[in-house]
């Protein structure tokens, strides 16, 4: 009588322990996958993960996170299920922007005011290709991946550098032309230290995507150069020969604006009264 | 007897009314010429904030209303500061600059100013090439650059055109050039705002609009010290022609479905909307002075004329002109008029100096111009009222006006 009484409580707790369980563990799981290699050891997870990622030439996704919330958890799975596939060429790496031992990595892309969770993809050159904030679906973390060129780019001019971009090779015309205005810029001193030189190869197929974003057609005939702003804004395109006054020209014209081209704000395209 | 002293004499016959057909004038000039004042100053502040704004969208809170922006976002109301970095980040093609602001109240030496936290572009614009590649297929000629090369000095007093400026640190201010005149501050003072020391870095030149009054310091200290941290009032953004007219404010509406996006022309519309109620309220005060004025000036003059016709008479009979008569009545109204005019002028402008600031937000001073136009109008009203009553006095017969009495 005695344990047949005892029976249905034992049921009873039993079932609770299980719902318990088959409540908590997915949560405690995720919550350990999003925190990553931050909670493994006492050093800061993000930089060793940044380091391994420029040493094996792979883009690293760095998931930032603030709480275990339901929007952390949804797009945290979205990122491991995108690195399933781009396991050869990406590694990622969750980073919770209030661990103290991940301030040097929070500290360095500056993301502790930045909306949550963000993802950043940084290039094996250290550029930041794209940054994902909140929402993101696999397709998306897919346009994280450039071309060399492209993260070149991008890596100058994150660092606050003019990228003069010289789209030509030995079939293009004016390419010396073009070349030597683009080195006599880069040698004045006003600009020499903040200039970087990036030449692009019209017939590399590699570069067909970035060729397409620069609306510039691979078979050219003429050498094209561009003029390429931090923090990533094209402020102009020569076809042809181009000499380093006209460069300046530009440069300095985008300068002293209020914004660049004069287009808008004050005597721009703002009200007229 | 003078002709001056006759009509002396005259304005002070039956005082209260008289008395009731001034104020009646005074008080519908005073009104006109306030209502005036105040709407001249407030379109021209509107207008020289959009010359001087640079920005033409506006990210505010759902709530909020365009007024809350035009009178220094003191609403409360909030959005969070995210946003800065989600329209920094997007794809949204033609945002050339942002300005995101926090503005609290203070009060020093018994005035409140509004403390007004910005965000220097340092600190975010570079966040702008997280965008991807995407960003090098945007069209030539829109969004600031930032070239390391050839370092110049921070001119931080562009701020009131640019809106925004590169640097600023954290217990640094810029003062509006009213709040540095009242507070006497100086480039290189210090000045303590909410319980922290800050050294006031530049004046800013006049605007004439709200921001003359505005203290600005760096948004995460105004954040901090109000409490109100990851938060701003509104952001501006300076949106290039071609993308705003090919849809940037949807695309940031998108973007960003919480928040309110206008653009200025918008603002314009809003607030030339604003400033035609006002004219329609002055021209309904215009008809009522009229009306009212008008018929209490003719109602005194008539009632003058009737009770005094003995007078009347008497003066003609001892062999004073009917013009001489017409010219009492006539300069007892046109005295009437100037007065009301010129009262009217005065307390309408010290109304609207005073007032004016609180009411629309913007610094209203006298204009001249309007006493021309108040002792005209004012005049106008109470001679054409009296003349029909004055020329009745005028074509009195003086036998008849003895056999009534």
């Amino acid at each position: 009588m005695m344990r047949s009484r005892r029976e249905p409580a034992r049921v009873v707790i039993t079932t609770m322990a299980l719902l318990a369980i088959w409540m908590v563990v997915p949560c405690q799981v995720v919550a350990q996958a999003v925190q990553g290699r931050t909670t493994s050891s006492g050093t800061s997870g993000g930089l060793a993960a940044i380091d391994a990622a420029a040493r094996n030439n792979k883009y690293l996704f760095i998931f930032f996170w603030k709480t275990n919330d339901e929007q952390s958890r949804n797009m945290y799975g979205v990122l491991q299920s995108a690195m399933g596939k781009l396991a050869q060429s990406a590694d990622a790496v969750g980073i919770q922007v209030t661990d103290p031992r991940e301030k040097p990595v929070v500290d360095k892309f500056d993301v502790s005011r930045a909306p949550l969770p963000l993802v950043l993809a940084v290039a094996p050159n250290g550029a930041i290709t794209k940054g994902f904030p909140v929402k993101f679906d696999e397709n998306e973390l897919r346009q994280a991946f450039v071309t060399p060129c492209t993260a070149r780019c991008l890596k100058a001019l994150q660092d606050r550098r003019l990228v003069l971009l010289c789209v030509q090779n030995q079939r293009t015309q004016f390419s010396q032309a073009a070349m030597s205005g683009v080195q006599n810029f880069k040698a004045d001193p006003r600009f020499a230290k903040a200039t970087e030189i990036v030449a692009l190869n019209p017939d590399d197929r590699s570069e067909v995507a970035f060729l397409q974003d620069l609306k510039v057609d691979p078979r050219t005939p003429t050498a094209v150069t561009f003029v390429l702003a931090p923090p990533g804004t094209p402020i102009a395109k020569f076809a042809g020969p181009v000499t380093k006054d006209q460069i300046v020209a530009k440069v300095t014209a985008a300068q002293s604006g209020p914004c660049a081209g004069g287009q808008c704000g004050p005597n721009g395209c703002g009200p007229k009264k | 007897m003078k002709l001056r002293t006759l009509v002396w004499r005259e304005l002070f016959q039956r005082k209260s009314q008289m008395l009731t057909s001034f104020l009646a004038i005074l008080l519908g000039i005073t009104t006109v010429v306030a209502i005036k004042n105040i709407t001249f100053y407030s379109e021209k502040a509107v207008a020289r904030e959009l010359d001087a704004l640079g920005a033409n969208v506006l990210v505010l809170p759902k709530s909020a209303t365009l007024q809350d922006y035009y009178s220094a976002d003191m609403h409360g109301e909030v959005i969070p500061e995210e946003y800065v970095l989600r329209l920094t980040m997007s794809n949204v093609q033609g945002v050339d600059n942002l300005s995101p602001k926090l503005c609290v109240p203070v009060n020093l030496q018994g005035k409140d100013y509004a403390l007004t936290g910005i965000l220097p572009k340092s600190e975010f614009q570079a966040k702008a090439a997280w965008a991807g590649a995407g960003i090098f297929s945007r069209p030539i000629g829109c969004g600031a650059i930032d070239v390391a090369a050839e370092p110049r000095p921070d001119d931080k007093r562009t701020l009131v055109r640019k809106r925004v400026i590169e640097t600023l640190d954290t217990h640094e201010i810029l003062v509006g050039a009213d709040a540095a005149a009242s507070l006497g501050l100086n480039e290189g003072d210090s000045l303590t705002l909410l319980g922290e020391s800050f050294s006031v870095v530049a004046v800013l030149p006049q605007t004439g609009t709200v921001d003359d009054s505005r203290i600005f310091a760096h948004l995460h200290t105004v954040q901090r010290l109000s409490g109100k941290d990851g938060v701003v009032n509104c952001i501006e953004i300076v949106g290039c022609c071609k993308e705003i007219s090919a849809g940037l404010v949807d695309n940031v509406n998108k973007l960003l479905p919480d928040a309110k996006v206008v653009t200025v022309k918008q603002v314009v519309a809003t607030q030339t909307k604003v400033n035609g109620m006002m004219e329609r309220l002055s021209l309904i005060f215009l008809v009522i002075i009229v009306v009212v004025g008008g018929a209490g000036i003719a109602n005194y003059m008539y009632a003058n004329v009737f009770e005094r016709r003995r007078e009347i008479g008497t003066l003609m009979a001892l062999g004073a002109e009917s013009f001489t008569v017409l010219r009492i009545f006539l300069l007892k109204a046109l005295l009437l008029g100037l007065a009301g005019g010129v009262g009217g002028y005065a307390i309408g402008t010290l109304l609207a100096v005073t007032l004016g600031p609180r009411l629309a937000g913007v610094p209203v001073l006298p204009m001249p111009v309007l006493a021309l136009w108040a002792v005209l109008i004012s005049a106008g009203i109470t001679l054409a009222a009296s003349y029909f009553p004055a020329r009745r006095a005028a074509r009195l017969d003086p036998c008849a006006t003895f056999q009534e009495v």
